[in-house]
């Protein structure tokens, strides 16, 4: 299992004499178009992701976790992930609970990791750290479940079986989002998979590390679910200038919501003998 | 698990020879046992652990091992915290807490004992002995020393 521990902004306010080490790219993210973010899932000083392959093994931890902090910080929000929504190294990408594969231009290579991840030198304290977005993202999936996958595959961009793109080929096929069949674009310029391609946002890319998610039942006795979208990047406007996009004409926003939404800044590993964030108190 | 007790569900208590052990995951076991409960014969029992092995056997990348371990100190200056490269696991527990002290130190010892405690976690190892025990404690490198003498 691992813990990943982030410290977010509020943490760098005038309460801890802290605000001089701040991170230089570490703010709230603004309102985005289409969000419907609730307070009790957004925000918080301090972020823990705990990931194992046994839910108990990471619940376990969490609650241990939550238990030190005990008279220093209170929880303010938590989200238990499932079926990990994006691939690794030599896994086979996974399904969303849309039930279409999700994460499949995900970063992988040590060149994208170093342009897009992590951070440099010049981020001083916080080199080789890096920044952590998450959104709780709510699927209306029983309305999704009542489309036909003809218009769900549009709404993607991407075949639900395969997962190939519409303009052709098979799932790790590049996109080519000029392709034409009877004077239409094969893939809708307002498909998921349009809207968030680097190739649309100035090259940028995000590292996605998203898990399903489900609350049970909402108030109105709906299946209650979705995606804890947590993503990695060097700067969180990367995932503000993609989300502006998306937010603003996504195909996908008629069955989806933000609810929920937090930033902080992930400090590099400690060396042994130290503490993670050690260097803010030096 | 031995193959052998594929055969517990049919109940036949027949001896039939074990396929090969080699390359047989714990997962396609699993579904070959399912197999043989659900009451055919043993030899088909043997036949469908066979085929479920082959429609279950995990893509490389794909095996759980619940013994895996994550160093978390790092080797190296700028190295970054496990769970982000880390390829990823089937589960995850995001929480956020809010500072309810604006003492640094707090903050400082909050840190410290999450530090020394997810070593621990990642090391598959249990954090009962991880001190200091009470955030009034000294910090291990204090911004603002306490004047009380530090819990023993």
């Amino acid at each position: 299992m691992t813990v990943t521990v982030g410290l977010g902004p509020g943490i760098f306010d005038g309460r801890f004499g802290l605000a001089n080490k701040k991170p230089a790219h570490l703010a709230q993210i603004p309102d985005l178009p289409s969000d419907n973010l609730a307070a009790a899932t957004t925000g918080g000083d301090l972020s823990l992701q705990a990931c194992a392959d046994d839910p108990q093994v990471a619940y376990h931890a969490i609650r241990d976790l939550a238990r030190m902090a005990r008279g220093t910080a209170t929880v303010r929000w938590t989200v238990l992930g499932f079926g990990r929504a994006s691939a690794g190294k030599n896994q086979t990408t996974p399904r969303n609970l849309m039930g279409f594969k999700d994460g499949t231009r995900n970063i992988t290579s040590d060149a994208d990791y170093d342009e897009f991840v992590w951070l440099g030198d010049s981020a001083g304290w916080m080199a080789g750290g890096t920044y952590q977005v998450v959104r709780k993202i709510e699927m209306n999936i029983e309305i999704w479940d009542a489309d036909v996958i003809s218009d769900q595959q549009r709404v993607f961009g991407r075949t639900k079986v395969d997962g190939a793109p519409l303009s052709g080929g098979s799932e790790h096929t590049t996109p080519d989002f000029h392709a034409k069949a009877g004077g239409e674009l094969k893939i809708d310029p307002r498909s998921h998979v349009s809207l968030a391609a680097h190739e649309h946002h100035g090259g940028v890319k995000i590292l996605r590390r998203p898990y399903n998610y489900t609350d049970g039942l909402n108030q109105y006795g709906q299946l209650d679910a979705g995606l804890l979208f947590t993503a990695y990047m060097n700067d969180p406007e990367h995932f503000t200038r993609i989300q502006t996009r998306l937010g603003s004409s996504d195909r996908l926003n008629e069955y989806i919501s933000h609810i929920g939404s937090a930033v902080f800044a992930v400090p590099p590993a400690p060396r042994a003998g130290e503490y993670i964030g050690q260097a803010l108190f030096r | 698990m031995t193959e052998d007790r594929h055969d517990d569900g049919a109940g036949s208590g027949e001896h039939v020879p074990a396929p090969a052990p080699s390359g047989v995951s714990r997962r396609a076991l699993f579904g070959g046992g399912l197999a043989a409960a659900a009451g055919v014969g043993a030899l088909a029992g043997i036949g469908g652990s066979l085929a479920a092995q082959a429609a279950s056997a995990p893509p490389p990348g794909e095996d759980i091992d619940l013994s895996a371990s994550h160093p978390f100190y790092a080797e190296a200056t700028k190295q970054p915290q496990g769970g982000i490269r880390t390829v990823p696991q089937r589960y995850c527990v995001l929480m956020t807490f809010d500072m309810s002290s604006t003492l640094t130190a707090d903050l400082q010892v909050l840190l410290a004992r999450w530090s020394a405690a997810i070593a621990q976690l990642q090391a598959g190892k249990t954090i009962g002995s991880v001190s200091p025990r009470t955030a009034r404690g000294s910090a291990p490198t204090p911004a603002r020393r306490s004047t009380s003498a530090p819990p023993r």
